[in-house]
């Protein structure tokens, strides 16, 4: 979900950027001032949260399945 | 102008930045999209290209909007506060301005930002903050009419031109030395003591007044 949220964000700011590009006027120059800056900075820091949480996330699975790794085989099935 | 020939109009310098900005920003729309469909982000990029490329995009657009800025259809494309003003650059022929664009003393395409730049590096900086400015006022709508210059015009755009110029030393009012300190204080100005005034009045009321003020001029 925060994922998406950024990258809509993010998506916007782009768009306006494109506006800013093909066709620079009062209008295209205050939105992309006062509407894009903003939008792309939200968006980045959302989509840096959603990375880092997505990092945690599989870091604690990997923790979680680490142990049972570790541990090897029960003693039954151990060489003598 | 078009009609009289090809002679007649300024050269047009081919700008291909704008190229720059949609390659970058491609990308990142394309990365958007992937994460809009797919709920996270694509693994195969790595994070300084997911965070990178749309914040250098960002920077190459300001460095273009800088640039495309200085232009009079930039200034007039606020067309309630500002076409007036670069309409009657035009066409009036007795204020300052329209006998300076007109005669072709300033740049045909950079007319106002040359003379409300201030001279130098610094001239620039604050033109482009006032510019910012000027952005936020129009997107709050915090602006008056008459539109006012904020504090004393910067002569340093006159003199920028005018210092070496034969007709302009020649002058007895300019060689006056109080005359002298008084302009370079800020405690005395070009117009409309001396000169004519910069824009009509009607122009800085806004466009309603303007046009108003252009159909009671009509005989």
């Amino acid at each position: 979900m925060i994922a998406r949220l950024a990258a809509v964000l993010v998506l916007i700011s782009q768009l306006i950027l494109v506006w800013i590009a093909l066709d620079v006027h009062g209008r295209s120059a205050i939105w992309f001032t006062f509407v894009g800056h903003p939008l792309l900075a939200v968006g980045l820091v959302l989509g840096l949260w959603a990375m880092l949480r997505r990092l945690r996330r599989e870091r604690m699975e990997a923790e979680r399945l680490a142990p049972r790794g570790r541990a090897g085989p029960p003693p039954s099935h151990r060489a003598p | 102008m078009d009609a009289l020939g090809p002679l007649f109009v300024p050269p047009d310098s081919p700008d291909r930045f704008f190229i720059l900005i949609l390659l970058l920003a491609a990308p990142t729309t394309a990365a958007c999209l992937y994460a809009l469909v797919r709920g996270r982000l694509p693994a195969a990029l790595s994070y300084s290209t997911l965070f990178l490329v749309p914040v250098f995009a960002y920077v190459l657009g300001n460095v273009h909007l800088l640039e495309e800025s200085k232009t009079v259809e930039f200034c007039e494309s606020c067309h309630l506060t500002m076409q007036p003003v670069a309409e009657a650059m035009r066409s009036d022929g007795s204020t300052l301005a329209a006998v300076h664009y007109q005669r072709g003393a300033v740049s045909y395409r950079d007319a106002c930002y040359q003379c409300h730049s201030g001279y130098g590096i610094w001239g620039d900086t604050r033109a482009k903050l006032s510019g910012a400015s000027h952005m936020f006022r129009t997107f709050t709508g915090r602006y008056e009419h008459p539109l006012r210059l904020v504090g004393s015009f910067d002569i340093g755009s006159c003199l920028d031109c005018h210092a070496g110029a034969r007709t302009f030393r020649e002058v007895e009012a300019h060689q006056e030395p109080t005359v002298q300190q008084a302009l370079l204080a800020g405690e005395l100005s070009c117009t409309p003591a001396c000169h004519a005034a910069p824009h009509p009045e009607a122009a800085l009321n806004g466009l309603a007044a303007w046009e108003r003020a252009k159909l009671e001029a009509k005989p």
